[in-house]
């Protein structure tokens, strides 16, 4: 039994070692031909569009780069026109809210007037006169 | 306006550019007149009083309602649907060309008539009878919009027949104004807005043996009796002087007095005997 296994081993070890030269025969033989399926020498139209595709592909990868900054920059300046917006919005209330107080005041004084000022608006003076106020 | 007017500009700008102030200056007191005088009889206010309803321009539609405006804001003793009872008193032309005497001026014609301005639609509608005269707020009213042009090159003051309007000073200082009274004159310093002087002792004339004027009491639709012979008032722009001027006139030395001082509008009042008193805190 213990031959035979020890056998056995051997043979596995054999096969293995077989497939191993194959393939390190195979390998030898592509190093000596290039193009061990074919005798025909390289299609330069294909290596041309080969050539292009990877020319494309660089484009469509600087192109979609280029998209995607111009879409930042569009969503930036979305995002601040929007914040503009908002502002003048604000800006609008307070002055509509402005207007309002400055038309209920006026209504107010409209049937109280009041000329009561911080700084005088009118009081005698020794200056000769410029113009005169005439009764109408 | 059948009135004098005096425009005097401290420029701020060059020679060409005071120049075109002063002269746009006239031509927007020229097309007011156009909007606004009773005795043109193609201007605007004359073809609403004839037609009694009308599609009006922004500028008549403004004084109009300024107008009426002002008619509540003086309890009525400003009104300016007394255009009856001034054709009735004689006061039918400019105040130079009314005749001396003529005959009885008829029916009292209280104001309060009726006047529908709606600004949305631009149309005035008077009620029946009723007939407008803005001639003195109409004077304010363009004295006011002169001097807001005159005023974009420089300081200024623009007068209307005595209707003042000022825009900044004159030479850092207020400008000086004369003012009549009790048979003598004293200068007032007006740093700001305006300055009117209503009286019935300009001119007066007879109908039916009667005295007339040309300030309206609303109330008795007849040439008021006050006490008052003169009224100078100041407020905030020439227009509203011109309204209170005569609003406190018709009320009488008393009541004027009063209301100048609660609204602390400075006002100088001249009494049928010559006495002056300066109320609403001018010293």
């Amino acid at each position: 039994m213990r031959t035979t296994e020890q056998s056995k081993k051997m043979v596995r070890r054999t096969a293995i070692g077989g497939s191993l030269l194959a393939m390190t025969a195979v390998g030898v033989a592509f190093a000596a031909n290039p193009y061990p399926h074919t005798t025909r020498p390289p299609d330069p139209t294909l290596a041309s569009l080969q050539q292009r595709e990877k020319v494309l592909a660089r484009d469509a990868t600087i192109l979609n780069e280029e998209h995607a900054a111009v879409w930042d920059q569009y969503k930036l300046a979305l995002t601040e026109r929007n914040q503009e917006i908002e502002q003048i919005n604000a800006i609008n209330s307070r002055i509509q809210a402005q207007r309002s107080q400055q038309a209920a005041a006026a209504a107010a004084s409209s049937s109280s007037p009041s000329y009561s000022q911080s700084s005088p608006q009118a009081t005698y003076v020794p200056s000769p006169p410029v113009a005169s106020s005439g009764a109408s | 306006m059948g009135t004098d007017v005096e425009l005097l500009l401290v420029p701020a700008v060059d020679a060409d550019e005071a120049e075109e102030a002063l002269a746009g200056a006239e031509r927007e007191i020229a097309r007011i007149e156009d909007v606004a005088s009773r005795f043109r009889h193609d201007s605007e206010l004359s073809r609403l009083n004839a037609a009694g309803t009308l599609e009006v321009s922004p500028d008549l539609m403004r004084i109009v309602t300024l107008a009426l405006a002002m008619r509540d804001a003086t309890g009525g003793r400003f009104d300016p649907t007394v255009h009856a009872a001034m054709i009735a008193a004689g006061y039918d032309r400019t105040l130079a060309d009314i005749p001396a005497d003529g005959p009885d001026a008829g029916a009292p014609q209280p104001g309060g008539g009726e006047v529908v301005a709606d600004p949305g639609t631009g149309r005035i509608t008077l009620g029946a009878g009723v007939a407008l005269d803005l001639g003195g707020i109409a004077k304010g009213w363009a004295a006011d919009r002169a001097a807001d042009i005159l005023g974009m090159a420089g300081s200024c003051l623009v007068s209307m027949g005595g209707d003042i309007a000022v825009r900044g000073s004159l030479d850092g200082e207020p400008w000086p104004i004369e003012v009549e009274h009790g048979g003598d004159t004293a200068t007032i310093g007006l740093t700001r807005g305006g300055m009117a002087t209503s009286g019935t002792d300009r001119r007066r004339w007879r109908r039916g043996g009667e005295q007339m004027h040309h300030v309206i009491d609303p109330v008795t639709g007849r040439p008021s009796t006050t006490d008052l012979v003169r009224v100078t008032a100041i407020a905030e722009d020439a227009a509203h002087a011109e309204v209170w001027a005569t609003a406190l006139l018709v009320s009488g030395a008393s009541a004027a007095t009063e209301e100048a001082d609660r609204m602390g509008m400075p006002t100088v009042l001249v009494g049928s005997d010559g006495h002056t008193t300066s109320v609403g805190g001018l010293v």
